[in-house]
């Protein structure tokens, strides 16, 4: 198995690699998640931003920031969400799993759990298996 | 039991430029967890309900969407602002209109849920996370079940 992840977006133009296992991993349930991704739920991994290289496109990716201190990267051709950086958190940068070639498992999977439960879609079952917190 | 009227939702991007409304609930929902959507949204299965186009009001920011064609006959609509993936229209259903569940205000329940919520393209699945309900999971798009 590959030590390295790669991953893009739908249109191809963005690349990125993460050079080093994921530290962190969880699905985020918030509002504004929900709204960025227009998704039921959203999923994050976390990389020391070192490991974290875009290969290719990055000039092609518009930035929103969506509070003080988090930027959203997204592709501006086709607005697959890629990365985030959080100014809080300078060594490390955000990704999306869901964009890894071949659905690649973005490590860290002890730390998997769900945040901000208490404002999930009220209809949406989650899986009971992992931990979850109301907030972050 | 008489049809209550339905109450209109409303929707939209993070950052407020594009909204719609639904005069009508969706009469189709489901979960897909094809590639091209995971990719598009950036997400490990997103979720899209399907309302008649009749009941879909774009009420801002038609022009501050990018239409990306992810094939020759789906073209998908988000803000060029914050990126929000926010509806698509086919070509082979125009008289509907696909609208991203998780950009209704509020959580709100898009409707339609009981007789058609359901996962799809369920073998394109990333493998490594399991939504844990009961809900049917469908090979492709039709009905054929696993």
């Amino acid at each position: 198995m590959s030590d390295v992840l790669t991953g893009s977006c739908m249109c191809g133009k963005v690349h990125f690699e993460v050079r080093e296992p994921a530290t962190d991993l969880y699905h985020c349930h918030c509002s504004m998640c929900r709204k960025m991704h227009g998704t039921a739920f959203t999923t994050y991994a976390v990389a020391p931003k070192d490991s974290m290289v875009f290969t290719q496109g990055a000039d092609n990716l518009a930035r929103f920031d969506s509070s003080p201190g988090v930027s959203r990267f997204f592709c501006k051709t086709c607005g697959c969400q890629m990365t985030i950086d959080v100014a809080a958190q300078p060594n490390d940068r955000w990704f999306m799993p869901g964009i890894l070639e071949g659905a690649q498992h973005p490590g860290a999977a002890d730390t998997e759990r769900h945040i901000f439960v208490g404002s999930k879609l009220p209809w949406l079952h989650l899986d009971e298996k992992l931990p979850q917190s109301e907030e972050a | 039991m008489t049809t209550a009227h339905q109450e209109s939702l409303a929707g939209g991007c993070l950052c407020g430029a594009v909204r719609f409304e639904l005069t009508e609930p969706a009469h189709d929902v489901y979960h897909c967890h094809c590639s091209i959507c995971r990719k598009l949204q950036g997400a490990l299965y997103p979720t899209y309900g399907v309302v008649a186009r009749t009941g879909f009001r774009l009420m801002k920011g038609a022009d501050n969407l990018t239409t990306y064609d992810s094939s020759d006959v789906v073209h998908r609509h988000f803000c060029r602002t914050c990126g929000s993936h926010v509806f698509e229209d086919t070509n082979y259903q125009p008289e509907n209109v696909w609208f991203s569940v998780g950009t209704l205000d509020d959580g709100a329940d898009p409707g339609g849920r009981a007789a058609t919520e359901r996962h799809i393209f369920w073998e394109s699945r990333t493998g490594w996370y399991e939504p844990g309900d009961d809900l049917p999971k469908i090979i492709k798009f039709g009905d054929e079940t696993t």
